[in-house]
Formats: structure tokens, sequence, C-alpha cells
């Protein structure tokens, strides 16, 4: 009696404990799914951020970074407002549109304050720019050289019917300067540089200053004017990144590559076999096989040295520009306000990830 | 006994409904970051040009920077291959295309009569053909294309073999007496697109009457 009695409670406990368990599981499951399901572009962009912020160098490239560029309106209250930015944006989802008033001071504020808004949540979205997200294996082992790869976050433009005069005088880099981020003690500048820079070197006034694609005019045998769509007052917001790893990180992680082959090679089933195999083999043949290892890890490593410096090279050529001394050559990351042009976008970027 | 194999089958089916729901959410998971990422870029590069093209007037031209995906195999074997031929993307992608003009025999299956523009993995009818490897929109059914697909020249050759087969059909009928078809190889097709690298290129459309002409460079 005694016996039944106490084997009921002890399975209806463990039933219990699997249940709860069970029921727990299902509800962190359906919480996760419906989190991801409904997940903003913003939101998902920032978690492939972080998986390939926290993923090993030589898998990052594995996980694809799921960002979107913003694309965002200024038009008029004048203007067309059924097709705004349609020199633009023609034919493209998801624009926010932003009608600006007519005063036309007001209207620069605005401006300035969307584009430095849209700076500051891709230097939020891209890890404040500490994060490496752009590592490959052979690159960390010096077996390629690295290059720039860019993130286009925000898209910015102005409508073609737009008045010259919301331009004159439009100042993003004093906006930038001294204006304070909201929920923040510091100017925007001073967050993105950490303090360390007064005025900012890159951002061009004449990002937004092209001229509107109703002015008739011959450049490089395209027609401007009524007839062309696409040559636009248009500014994208880029995130760059080039990274060069030192030349003894290159060597330690060739080394301990080795070093991986050779324990699999003494301490697994198969390792274990071969090498008894390679024991087996003929004096002569086994020392031409030493020499010939040799030779390959001194090759190896003489082509991770060529590759790092040249890796150097690539990297200052891109980060000189922002960076003084030698800091340049082991890679920066750079948030850029450039025209969205192929010769300006292709000048900083060698390969284009997410989705423009 | 009987309460213990209740029990213990309990166990299993908790167990294993456990883990097949861990595997779930972890592929789910995954699955966000990995789901056809190349496909989906082709995609939305497919939608951001069929509404600009469907915008364009008469003797318009739209010009634009377009990025197109491109498999990189950044971290893997590959990447060395890569790097040693100098190959921009390991799986190249294509702007393709071909309009209502173009003989069926010479298209994909899936764009029927109609005109239609895709993004493949691979610059033949066939690559296109295949859903995983290609996504194709259709375009207005009297569209035709230029500077994608199959070329005028192309067409021409195409027209010559089937002239050719017809008239061997005519001849065959007539020493014969009956309806065998006489074989009469197909030429190859030769199709025209414009490869994606891994940084912006510039697109131009232009449209004249129901044509539609791609062009890459500025």
């Amino acid at each position: 009696m005694k016996r039944g009695a106490g084997a009921l409670p002890d399975f209806s406990v463990e039933l219990v404990y699997a249940l709860v368990g069970f029921v727990l599981l299902l509800s962190v499951g359906g919480i996760v799914y419906v989190q991801l399901s409904s997940s903003s572009d913003s939101d998902i962009c920032a978690l492939s951020v972080l998986a390939r912020g926290t993923a090993p160098a030589s898998a990052q490239a594995l996980l694809p970074l799921k960002c979107q560029t913003q694309k965002t309106c200024f038009t008029c209250a004048t203007c067309d407002t059924k097709r705004p930015c349609q020199e633009s944006f023609a034919g493209e989802q998801g624009v926010r549109v932003i009608t600006l008033p007519l005063d036309s001071v007001e209207g620069q504020r605005i401006i300035a304050q969307e584009t430095a808004e849209a700076y500051y949540r891709c230097w939020k979205r891209m890890g404040q720019g500490k994060i490496s997200l752009f590592g490959g294996y052979l690159q960390s082992r010096g077996l390629a050289v690295g290059d720039s790869v860019c993130v286009v976050c925000d898209r910015l433009a102005l409508d073609g019917n737009l008045d010259p005069s919301y331009l004159e005088g439009l100042d993003i880099q004093s906006y930038l300067r001294d204006t304070r981020v909201p929920e923040h003690k510091e100017t925007y500048l001073a967050l993105f540089t950490n303090g360390q820079v007064q005025s900012y070197p890159s951002v061009s006034a004449s990002t937004y200053s092209v001229a509107p694609p109703r002015v008739s005019q011959e450049t490089s045998g395209l027609t401007y004017g009524s007839s062309t769509i696409g040559r636009d007052r248009q500014g994208s917001i880029v995130f760059m990144q080039v990274e060069a790893p030192s030349i003894t990180d290159t060597l330690t992680q060739l080394g301990t590559d080795g070093l991986i082959v050779a324990g699999g090679a003494f301490f697994t089933p198969p390792g274990r076999a071969g090498t008894k195999l390679i024991g087996m083999l003929p004096a002569k043949v086994a020392r031409a096989g030493g020499i010939a290892t040799a030779v390959g890890t001194i090759g190896i490593a003489g082509l991770a040295a060529s590759n790092t410096y040249a890796s150097h090279i690539v990297a200052n050529g891109y980060c000189g520009n922002f960076q003084s001394g030698t800091a340049g050559s082991k890679g920066c990351s750079v948030f850029e306000l450039l025209p969205y042009r192929v010769s300006w976008l292709n000048g900083l970027c060698s390969e284009i990830e997410g989705v423009p | 006994m009987a309460r213990g194999l209740i029990h213990d089958t309990l166990r299993v089916i908790l167990s294993v409904g456990g883990v097949l729901l861990v595997l779930l959410l972890a592929g789910k998971l995954f699955g966000v970051f990995l789901h056809n990422q190349q496909t989906e870029t082709a995609h939305k590069t497919l939608m951001s040009l069929l509404g600009k093209s469907e915008r364009l007037e008469d003797e318009q031209t739209a010009s634009f920077p377009l990025v197109g995906p491109c498999g990189k195999i950044a971290g893997g074997p590959l990447e060395s291959i890569r790097k040693i031929t100098g190959e921009t993307c390991i799986d190249a992608w294509y702007l393709m295309g071909w309009g209502s003009d173009v003989p069926l025999a010479r298209k994909p299956e899936r764009c029927l009569s109609a005109s239609c523009l895709c993004i493949c993995k691979g610059d033949t009818p066939e690559a296109c053909q295949d859903l995983q490897r290609g996504v194709c929109v259709f375009l207005p059914q009297s569209t035709t294309l230029r500077g994608l697909g199959t070329s005028p020249e192309e067409l021409e050759r195409f027209d010559t073999y089937q002239r050719a087969v017809h008239s061997q059909q005519a001849s065959a009928a007539a020493t014969t007496g009956s309806g065998a078809i006489p074989r009469v190889a197909l030429p190859p097709a030769v199709t025209q697109g414009i490869r994606f690298p891994p940084a912006f290129i510039e697109l131009r459309i232009t449209k004249q009457g129901t044509a539609l002409m791609f062009a890459q460079g500025a």
C-alpha cells in the first residue's frame, strides 16, 4: 500500500515537471517566433549585425547581413504629392515621405535633422563602428587581401520640384557639430568620434546640391532634363569597413590551424591510422615528404606575410583620409554621406552587403 | 507495470517533442539569417527595376545605381579560387529578359509567350527556368527587350533555322509522301545578360514605344 502510494506521487511530480518544462519551452518558442515575425527591418538588421559581431572572424561571412536600406524623400507642399521624389525612388517600395514647410529655413533644419538622425541610426545599427563585421577565414590567415565592404544604411532624396532655396546655406556639418543627440549629452559629432574630432572632414555640403534634373544640360553623353530620371539630388549614408590583421595575428592563426591539424593526426583514429601508414613509408620518401612540408609551410607563411602587407596598403588607401599617422593601415570603420552615384559609391566600396 | 510503461512512453514523447521544438526554433532562427539571401536580393532588385520601367514614358531614360545578388562564400575554400582567378563572385548572377517577340524555344518556359525580366544564377534560359536559380517578373504583354536575353541577330538566326526546318519538312513530304520530321540541329542559344559585380553598376533603361532598352554604364 505504501509502495503504491509512493510510486504515484513520484511519477506525478516527474510528469508535472516535464509538462511545465514543455509548456515553458513552447511559450519561449512562441514568443521568439512572434518577435521574429513582427520584427522591423531595423531590428532584424541589428540582430544580424550582433550575430556577425559575435561570430568568429572566419565564420562571419557565412552569416548574411539582413540590412535593408531605408529611403527618405523630402518633398514640398506645392510639389507633386502623388509622385514624390519620382527622380530618385520611382517604382521603389517603402519610401518615407517628409513634406517640408513653406519656410525654407525651417525646411533646411528638418533636412539637417533627418540626415543627422539617419547617421545616428546607421551608427547605432552597425555597432557604433566598433564591431568587426566583414571578416573571412582566408583574410584572418593572411591568405587573401582585404577589401572595403559597405552597407548603404539610408538613401535621402530631395524632390526634383523642391525649390533650390531649401539648399542654400544647408549646413549639415554644423548641425552634426553643434546639435546634441536626443537622450545623449554629446553632440552627434562628439558621439560618433568619441569626442576626438572637432570638425567633420568628409561630409560634403554639395551632396544634395547637384543640379536638379529639370535643368537641361548635356553631361557625358547623357541628357539631363525632363526626358531623364535618375540624375537626382540624392544622398546616401554609407557604412564602410576595411580591416587588415597584424602579421603576428595572421601567423598565430596559421600556427593554431597547423596545431589543430597535427592534433587531429595524432589523436583521432583516422589520423592515427594515417600516421601509421606514413611511418611505414621508406626513409627517403618520408624525408622528401618532410622537406616538402617544411617548404610548403614557409611558402604559406610568406604568402600570409605578403597578403597582410597588401591588406595594410589597401586599408591605408581607404582609411588614410580619416586617420592620422599609421593608424589607417590597420583598417577603419567609416560613416559617410555620399551622393548616391556609382562613381562615388564604388570609389569607397569594393563590395556591398545588405539590400540597397 | 502498465503505469511504468505509460511513464516511460510519456517521457519519450515529451523528450522527443522538446528536442523537435528546440530544433524547429533553432532552424527558424537560423533561417532568418540564411534563407535565400541571394534570391531575396534578386527579387528586391527586380521589383525595383520593374517599378522604374513601368513609370518610364516614351523616349524617356532612367539611369540609376543598382546592386544585384553576388554569391560570395567568403571564409570558405572557394574564396581562394575567387581571389586567385580574379572572379568577383562565386555565383554569377545575371540580369536577363525576353520580350514577346522571342520564340518559346528561346526563352524560359515560365515566361510563356509573355515578356519577362529575370535575375538568374547563370546566363541561359535554362538557368532562369529553374525556380531555385532564378527570379522572374512579367512585363506588359507587348514589350520587347533590347540589350538583354535574345539579341536581334540571334532572333534572325533562329528564324533562319525555322525556315530550314519547314523547307526540309516540305521536301520530305514531297519525296516520301509521309510527314516525317527531318532532324535539324537547333543552334545553341546565345543570350545577353548583365552580370552583377559585388559593387554597384549603373543601369540605363530607355523606353522607345513598346521596346525597353537596357545598357550598363553611364
